[in-house]
């Protein structure tokens, strides 16, 4: 951001007017930004070494005569100019650099936006905050293009998918490497007795001050091994130095079903129904006599509970309260937060609570060394109920129980008498699964410039993770009533850490020539340590604690570890910043790789070219044109268990001694998959950057995928993974920031996203194809693909089901066996697209982001029983079947029912398969900020008032489609808590 | 400077960081290094061959369903039905996982052959022997069940495995060399064992008792008869409680059972209890022997057939208890058939002392005369639902007759079917391993 000597002309005027006007005066001021006063502006009268800083309080004063340029800089915002007038006063409010000049979070560093040559999206806290969701994960939906996002579970804090740029694997991991603050940290679902939670959701979104999504080599590749699905480097808030600001805000809400509630029958519908199915196997007219008197569910005309309605909540409620300060001097700068988020599940006992602290502290203790120390500390309970087929699922009792069947006896007792006792609503009095998840992450990173431009860095980062996991089961009904009450009692510690040492060195040839070179040494260990404990036969029905179980039923520990050792080096170069090569190279070694295969080498190229500087290009309305490029290659190791790699002994007992026994078969060479992509991207700006984007198209090739190869059983053993299968994912993407309307009062916005992913599976072990229940893997198609009977309708002469002889089309028939499975479209969106609007008017704002997702089908798991057309009449049905055939001639899509006999009409086929395409209004807030005259006496600086709203409407195109299509990566949707839709009110203050 | 250096200095050796072991498995160089590890790995052989699909449940049943012993009751769960009723493939469950744990206890049995420790104590030499012993025993049965018997001696028998290295693929030896190959194995345990185990493990004597039935099936009679000789002469006469005359077993206990797919559970009216032993087989014995009402039950299957023969020979411990009962292997008894089998032509009046032995030691009316019948019929009823059944028909050229409790495959004569009466080498193995030849005529 060095400002350069503008030509001669500038001189001569400069000495013209230092001629004419040589009375120097005392010139004063402050100098801020949007957010107050900036301490350390460096103000230099232009043409001469003579400047000043500005204070603490952002104040300055310096010796100036009128004509004299003052120029003012400050990292990471516009240099401006001022030429000193009549006025003894001079006030200045500095903006952030422009698009290209923009520092960018990468990785191991920040980097100039202008000589990024890969492909790196930056998401601001502005945009995370304004989801009402427990996770960053989930308020990166729509943020970037290229990034898919899918909650799979309404439960708060529930696992989420993210997939970069397509899947990248088929039986390892496709999830991309989160890093904090530069520590790779650990992801996923941590627990082992809930069904679902998310340990990303443990981070507070406050706490966070931009994101940076790598997706292509040259971003990426540094990290290695575990960088194929791409990486996500979240930089959390640091302080700023100045007067100290304080801010409190709070936000409250309530929500409800996305999309759908329930559609289970009612005891008249259901009665009806099964009426006509016992009319259709023992003939017209004699299904009401067999009903009352055959069935012992039979319906009292009076019973009409709806277990949805018992088993939710009308409203849920959510709740976020955070407080943050930040400040400091030109030598010490803190930011310190406290926050509290609670949001429930629509399900009754479902909800998620996080108490979360953190402390960013760095300190310049001399001019050549620096520190900066940070620690996010965090606790959350959640309450998650059981999920798919279990008889304790609210979802599944929704759908499944009787309506006709009571909550209470008559006695105001709990009606015990159906479903095994599994009663919901007793059961959610009684039993629980909870988890309490608490969170250190730590880390120090000392900074010492050895000589000048030549500067050493060693970072230490850890993260310590406690889950404490209780599940109780009452000793009167339900899972613990055969054992008199059970409870187990699970801990998992995780210890992950991470020590970085890395030296950065620049220089100039010339000045025309500017390299950047790093080398780095960096080690990782993530050490997991378990107690579970189990017992049953409790000695009271009062409490719960496992220590008044009688019986032990278990009782172990477990502890595992893995390790990466590696280098790394980068090289940055430009020629007068025109022209950006880069080179960067990792050697990982992983204690999880195969004996022989311990290193792997890792490497990437990038290009850029700024051809809005060549001198051919001149001025035109295009004001950057940028084109890039880069290739490489790098992996990914997640799906490598700690010792996959090892010959190992297991051990058991035989009568009452010690055994051991092969339990798995050596795998010297078993590695990483390799993944090597390609980018080819053009920046723009246009319009003196009124409009900005980026459109890119990318291509990568992920091979040595690991798949299970047959071995054979003679040697004791089944399978051995090996790296065989390969894939392609390619895309185009798109990015467009239009300022559409900039006036004094009132401005418009717009941020647009468009991306496509086009996957196929290229090779699989002797390009067999790999059935996964309903989807398959196989050469030729997306990795995702459905693979069932295609659905042919009902036959209106008889009632009957009907399916495609050949999958496909053509002959049809009543024989489900007959019927041949085919390839029917896949589960992950081949499109995703998004659009935020942003509008003020004075101090009116107003936005609201609609999300795309495109070109995918979701499947309803659970309409085999829920959807069939005879048996399982013991269970309710979806009353959309009561749109059964009655007579020849009727078209419908719902074959007649026949007791006892569902020919298949609800096994899996194109029946409950959907479109899952959808638009979704994401989010949308409108604020009103209180004017500063009003606040300015209470010593208040900003007050904000904000309504907000998360999901509200979803657009399907199916109209069969009867469930929320945002269901994961699986595409079927499972008996799991709808997704929530929110709307909250929130304030914002500032002092 | 000095700073960095500092921290580079700080940093760990590369092999300390990433050699990692873990904590609840140990390599296979590090498992099996030393006698007292070799112990415990040859008592992993006996925890393998527990698994259902080996001795915990289907090497009693496949015989015993196969041949006519066992009718599975018509209110079943669906388990071995395609293997009483031949409609089995290379497929079927049943069949490629008792390949495969059969395979299982081989590998575990070469590992603890190839380990080269030196000396070796006595248990530690113990352990080998076992090891030799395990790995001939499950040779033994898997060119029982998956080829022809030893009367087809050049025909194809099954891979012998007699390495650690999971890549190989090996062919099949042809039947005699799989059976020298179990005798080698044998006669290399018989020279390593003392009788120290309890019945729970190999034994010299159960090696010897083994050597006796492997010898007779491939009919050598001389040495079957001096092997169940040497048997005989150590163990003495029969106890009168079946149970004390065992020689070598699998053992269960209440802690480390099959639970619900033990083969107790199969036939227990407690468990799942779908095998009934057919009543043809229950009508062979006499009122007074007390193998009748010992291991029989005459009442009705729930939810099934009435006024039928339930199997309480093998039983789940009880409601209090569920340990399933030990499986036996090997039982003195069978030594003396053996020795009557080896001898009926060549000295007809010890053989027939031998047969009577049996019966006289189960209160069973005893035989005038000595011949193949009377000794079959007699291992039909002492051996009943022990594994035996179906290779005493077919490794005599017998039809399987299924007289009651019969639907289907109710008459299977031997010329006809003898290529059905053996198990298909199974899909996987084939797929996996290209110089894996099937069965011809299957």
């Amino acid at each position: 951001m060095r400002t350069k000597f503008n030509g001669i002309l500038t001189l001569f005027l400069a000495l013209i007017v230092q001629i004419s006007f040589a009375q120097e005066r005392t010139i004063s001021g402050t100098v801020s930004d949007e957010s107050g006063p900036l301490p350390g502006v460096t103000i230099l009268k232009k043409g001469t070494t003579q400047g000043t800083e500005t204070d603490f309080d952002g104040n300055y004063s310096i010796q100036a005569k009128t004509g004299d340029i003052l120029v003012f800089s400050f990292v990471g915002m516009k240099s401006t100019e001022r030429t000193v007038g009549t006025s003894n006063q001079i006030t200045v409010v500095l903006e952030g650099d422009n698009i290209l000049d923009e520092v960018v979070v990468v990785a191991y560093g920040t980097q100039s936006k202008k000589s990024i040559t890969g492909s790196v999206t930056t998401v601001k806290s502005e945009v995370l905050e304004k989801t009402n969701v427990a996770s960053l994960d989930q308020a990166l939906q729509g943020s970037a293009p290229g990034i898919q996002v899918s909650a799979t579970s309404g439960q708060p804090g529930a696992a989420t998918n993210v997939r970069i740029r397509g899947i990248g694997s088929i039986n390892a991991s496709s999830a991309p490497l989160y890093v904090v603050d530069g520590v790779p940290i650990l992801t996923g679902d941590l627990s082992r007795l809930q069904t679902t939670s998310n340990i990303l959701s443990s981070i507070n979104t406050n706490d966070i001050e931009s994101i940076s999504v790598l997706k292509d080599a040259s971003s990426a590749s540094l990290y290695g091994s575990r960088a194929a699905n791409g990486v996500i480097l979240i930089t959390t808030k640091a302080g700023k130095a100045g007067k100290t600001k304080f801010t409190v805000s709070s936000e409250y809400g309530i929500g409800d079903e996305t999309l759908y509630d329930d559609n289970a029958m009612t005891s008249a519908q259901l009665k009806q129904y099964t009426i006509a199915a016992l009319d259709n196997a023992f003939g017209a007219g004699s299904g009401e006599g067999i009903y009352n008197t055959g069935l012992p569910w039979a319906w009292d005309g009076v019973t009409d509970t709806n277990w949805y309605k018992e088993t939710h909540r009308d409203k849920t409620t959510s709740q976020k309260i955070n407080f943050s300060a930040n400040g400091g001097n030109e030598k010490t700068t803190f930011y310190s937060s406290l926050g509290y988020f609670e949001q429930e599940g629509l399900i009754k006992t479902s909800d998620l609570t996080r108490v979360s602290t953190a402390l960013n502290l760095k300190h310049k203790a001399t001019d050549k060394l620096s520190i900066r120390f940070n620690i996010n500390a965090s606790h959350s309970k959640l309450n998650g109920p059981d999920d798919g087929g279990s008889f304790a699922n609210p979802e599944l009792a929704s759908y499944f129980l009787l309506p006709n069947y009571p909550v209470y006896n008559e006695d105001g007792t709990y009606n015990l008498s159906f479903f095994s006792t599994y009663n919901p609503v007793a059961l959610f009095e009684r039993n629980f699964t909870t988890l309490k998840t608490t969170k250190v992450f730590g880390k120090t990173d000392i900074t010492y410039e050895i000589i000048d431009n030549l500067e050493f860095n060693s970072s230490f980062g850890a993260e310590y993770i406690a889950l404490e996991e209780e599940q109780y089961y009452n000793p009167d009904f339900g899972a613990g009533r055969n054992v008199n009450g059970s409870a187990s009692a699970y801990y998992t510690r995780r210890y992950n850490y991470n020590w970085i040492n890395q030296l950065n060195y620049s220089f100039d040839i010339n000045d025309d020539n500017n390299f950047k070179l790093k080398l780095g040494y960096e080690i990782q260990q993530d050490d997991r340590y378990q107690i579970n404990a189990s017992g049953e036969n409790y000695a009271t029905d009062k409490l719960t604690n496992l220590q008044l179980t009688s019986k032990p039923t278990e009782a172990s520990s477990f502890g595992t570890r893995n390790s990466f050792l590696s280098v790394f080096s980068r090289v940055d170069y430009n020629f007068k910043n025109k022209y950006f090569f880069d080179f960067s190279f990792r050697r990982d070694g992983s204690s999880k790789f195969g004996s022989n295969n311990r290193y792997g080498n890792f490497w990437a190229a990038g290009f850029a070219w700024s051809i809005s500087d060549e001198a051919f290009f001149g001025d035109n309305f295009i004001n950057s044109l940028k084109l890039r490029t880069s290739y490489g290659v790098n992996g990914n190791s997640a799906g490598i268990g700690n010792f996959d790699g090892l010959g190992l002994y297991g051990f058991g007992d035989y009568n009452g001694q010690g055994t051991s026994f092969p339990n798995q078969v050596a795998n010297p060479d078993l590695r990483w998959e390799l993944n090597k992509p390609f980018n080819v991207g053009l920046d723009f700006g246009m319009f003196n950057s009124r409009i900005t984007g980026t459109l890119e198209y990318y291509k990568r090739t992920t091979s040595d995928l690991l798949l299970d190869k047959p071995l054979s059983t003679t040697s004791g053993f089944t399978v051995i993974t090996e790296n065989i299968g390969e894939m392609e994912n390619s895309g185009i993407e798109v990015n467009l920031n239009t300022s559409n309307i900039q006036t004094d009062k009132f401005s418009w916005d717009t941020n647009f996203n468009f991306s496509t992913n086009k996957n196929e599976i290229t090779k699989l072990d002797e390009g067999k194809d790999i059935l996964n229940g309903t989807q398959i893997r196989r050469v030729g198609e997306h990795a995702r693909s459905w693979y069932i009977r295609k659905w042919a309708g009902v036959n209106p002469d008889n009632g009957e089901p009907q399916w495609y002889i050949n999958g496909k089309d053509g002959a049809v028939t009543s024989d489900y066996n007959e019927a041949e499975r085919a390839v029917q479209g896949q589960s992950v969106p081949e499109i995703i697209a998004s659009m935020t609007n942003t509008f003020k008017y004075n101090n009116f704002d107003l936005s609201f982001q609609l999300n795309y997702s495109g070109n995918y089908q979701v499947y309803d798991g659970w309409a085999f029983y829920t959807y069939n057309a005879g048996e399982f009449l013991s269970f309710n049905k979806n009353s959309n079947v009561l749109d059964y055939w009655q007579q020849p001639g009727d078209i419908t899509d719902t074959p007649k029912p026949v007791w006892g006999n569902g020919r298949d009409a609800t096994s899996s086929s194109t029946r409950f398969l959907y479109d899952g395409d959808h638009i979704r209004l994401r989010n949308i807030q409108f604020g009103y900020s209180v004017p500063e005259e009003y606040l300015s006496k209470a010593g208040i600086s900003g007050l904000r008032l904000y309504l907000t709203g998360t999901n509200l409407l979803t657009y399907t195109f199916d109209d069969k489609l009867n469930f929320d299509p945002e269901v994961g990566i699986t595409g079927q949707s499972d008996l799991r808590q709808a997704n929530l839709k929110t709307y909250s009110l929130g304030v914002n203050l500032t002092f | 400077m000095a700073l960095s250096l500092g921290a580079i200095t700080l940093m760990p050796s590369c092999s300390d960081i990433l050699d990692i072991e873990p904590q609840q498995n140990l390599s296979n160089n590090v498992a099996l290094s030393s006698s007292s590890d070799l112990v415990t790995a040859a008592r992993g052989m006996y925890d393998l061959m527990q698994d259902e699909d080996y001795y915990g449940r289907s090497m009693f049943v496949l015989p015993a369903v196969m041949s006519d012993e066992m009718f599975i009751s018509s209110n079943n769960a669906g388990r071995y039905s395609e293997m009483q009723n031949y409609t089995f493939n290379s497929r079927t469950q049943w069949g490629r996982e008792l390949w495969k744990e059969a395979y299982e206890s081989i590998n575990a049995a070469n590992e603890i052959i190839v380990a080269n420790i030196t000396d070796l104590t006595t248990a530690g030499r113990n352990a080998k022997g076992e090891a030799y012993a395990v790995r001939a025993l499950s040779h033994f049965n898997l060119v029982n069940f998956f080829a022809l018997q030893y009367p087809e001696s050049s025909d194809l028998g099954i891979a012998l495995k007699t390495n650690t290295d999971p890549t190989e693929l090996p062919s099949r030896s042809s039947v005699e060399q799989v059976y020298q190959q179990v005798i080698n194995d044998l006669i290399e345990a018989e020279s390593i064992l003392d009788d120290s185990n309890n019945s729970g493990r190999f034994t010299k004597t159960a090696v010897q008792a083994l050597l006796a039935k492997v010898y007779l099936y491939s009919g050598d009679k001389v040495n079957a008869a001096d092997y169940a000789s040497k048997v005989i002469s150590t163990k003495g006469s029969l106890s009168s409680n079946w149970k004390n005359d065992i020689l070598l077993e699998i053992r269960n206990t209440d802690i480390d059972n099959e639970g619900v797919n033990s083969f107790a559970y199969f036939i227990d009216q407690r468990g799942y209890g779908d095998g009934l032993a057919r009543e043809s087989l229950f009508n062979l014995y006499d009122d007074n022997d007390t193998r009748k009402s010992d291991w029989y039950l005459k009442g009705d299957r729930t939810g099934g057939e009435i006024d039928t023969q339930i199997i309480t020979k093998f039983t789940l411990g009880g409601a209090t208890s569920p340990n399933d009962d030990n499986y036996p292997i090997i039982r003195l008894p069978e030594m003396y058939l053996i020795r009557a089998e080896a001898t009926m032509t060549t000295n007809p009046a010890q053989a027939l002392i031998d047969l009577n032995a049996v019966a006289n030691a189960r209160n069973a009316n005893t035989y005038g005369a000595i011949n193949l019948d009377n000794i079959l019929l007699e291992r039909q009823k002492e051996l009943a639902f022990e594994g035996h059944r179906l290779f005493d028909l077919i490794r005599n050229g017998k039809d399987i007759n299924r007289t009651t409790d019969c639907s289907v495959q109710c008459s299977l004569p031997y010329s006809s079917n003898k290529d059905s009466f053996v198990l298909p080498i199974p899909q996987v193995e084939l797929d996996a391993n290209p110089n894996m030849q099937p069965n011809p005529n299957q």
